[in-house]
């Protein structure tokens, strides 16, 4: 899936030096992200295929004092759920700048509901399209400028 | 809703399932799926990938199935992953999977819209789908590769305290 083509979009954001981690269980997710990110224009993408993981990469970034500036993250992971690795981020105040768009399949207004209350900063249901992510990114830079405001 | 009311919401599941599979497909590999058919008894794969997603709660369960053609999921990974890594079991079984945890996170909507709290699993790959006469069943084709839904789902009867 290329990013860049297709339908024009005003999608101009200038993400080269942004940081992204993509926390899937799934292989063709991770892949067909990983892809579509890179040609958006973030300046690093890094994959971690569970929840434990993703919480270890963004531990380590954190340790090494480059937190990631957007998580994409799905919800139904074997080991430990998207909400749980949500809900762990927002309790560490370390990472209050990082965004977290949750990237999943489920659907049910109460969990949409629950992850936004919980601290995600947006959240796109499956199959997210281009535009749905470029979206998603969109508010995550209105989000990142009300915090530096 | 028993499975034979399951019969009952036929309409309306099956045009979610075929909704969603339009969807997907057209937003990840872009292409047009074929009108969706009540699947032939006789209708089984017999090279291919079968996956379930289970969901339940404590007095409900049930199981989606999705299994695939094998050209039909080469023909998908080719769009996803280099030449080198697209015609693998592991590239097969993530497509199906993504495909399938799709498929069933909107049955699974639907049914709890009905009034469940049913929990889903993670998709798993299974030697063949489960069916029944009270199942709903429905079939695809896309590029003239097969692809099936089956939907199971039960009450069971719950303990009275003496």
């Amino acid at each position: 899936m290329d990013a860049r083509e297709g339908t024009e979009t005003n999608f101009d954001h200038d993400l080269s030096n942004q940081k992204a981690l993509i926390v899937d269980d799934n292989m063709m997710m991770t892949t067909m992200t990983q892809d579509m990110l890179t040609k958006l224009g973030y300046g690093e993408v890094v994959v971690a295929r569970s929840g434990s993981e993703g919480l270890a990469r963004i531990q380590e970034a954190k340790d090494d004092g480059g937190v990631f500036d957007v998580v994409f993250l799905d919800w139904h992971m074997p080991d430990m759920s998207g909400f749980e690795v949500l809900r762990q981020c927002r309790e560490d105040t370390d990472l209050h700048k990082m965004a977290i768009v949750m990237v999943t399949a489920e659907n049910q207004k109460r969990s949409v509901s629950e992850a936004m209350k919980t601290g995600a900063t947006a959240y796109t249901v499956k199959p997210a399209s281009r535009e749905d992510l470029e979206s998603a990114i969109d508010t995550v830079m209105r989000w990142r400028k009300g915090l530096s405001d | 809703m028993s499975a034979k009311t399951l019969k009952a919401h036929e309409d309306e599941i099956t045009n979610i399932v075929s909704q969603t599979l339009r969807d997907t497909f057209k937003t990840y590999f872009d292409i047009d799926i074929g009108k969706f058919q009540n699947k032939d008894n006789e209708d089984n794969i017999a090279d291919g990938v079968v996956c379930k997603t289970v969901f339940k709660n404590g007095t409900a369960s049930g199981a989606v199935f999705v299994s695939f053609e094998k050209p039909f999921l080469q023909i998908v990974s080719g769009m996803i992953y280099p030449p080198e890594a697209a015609n693998t079991q592991e590239s097969f079984h993530s497509c199906a999977a993504e495909i399938a945890n799709i498929v069933s996170n909107r049955v699974k909507t639907y049914l709890n819209d009905q009034g469940y709290s049913l929990k889903m699993g993670i998709p798993s790959i299974e030697e063949s789908a489960d069916e029944d006469d009270e199942d709903i069943n429905i079939s695809f084709s896309v590029r003239e590769k097969k692809l099936f839904v089956d939907i199971i789902f039960k009450e069971h009867p719950t303990r009275t305290a003496v």
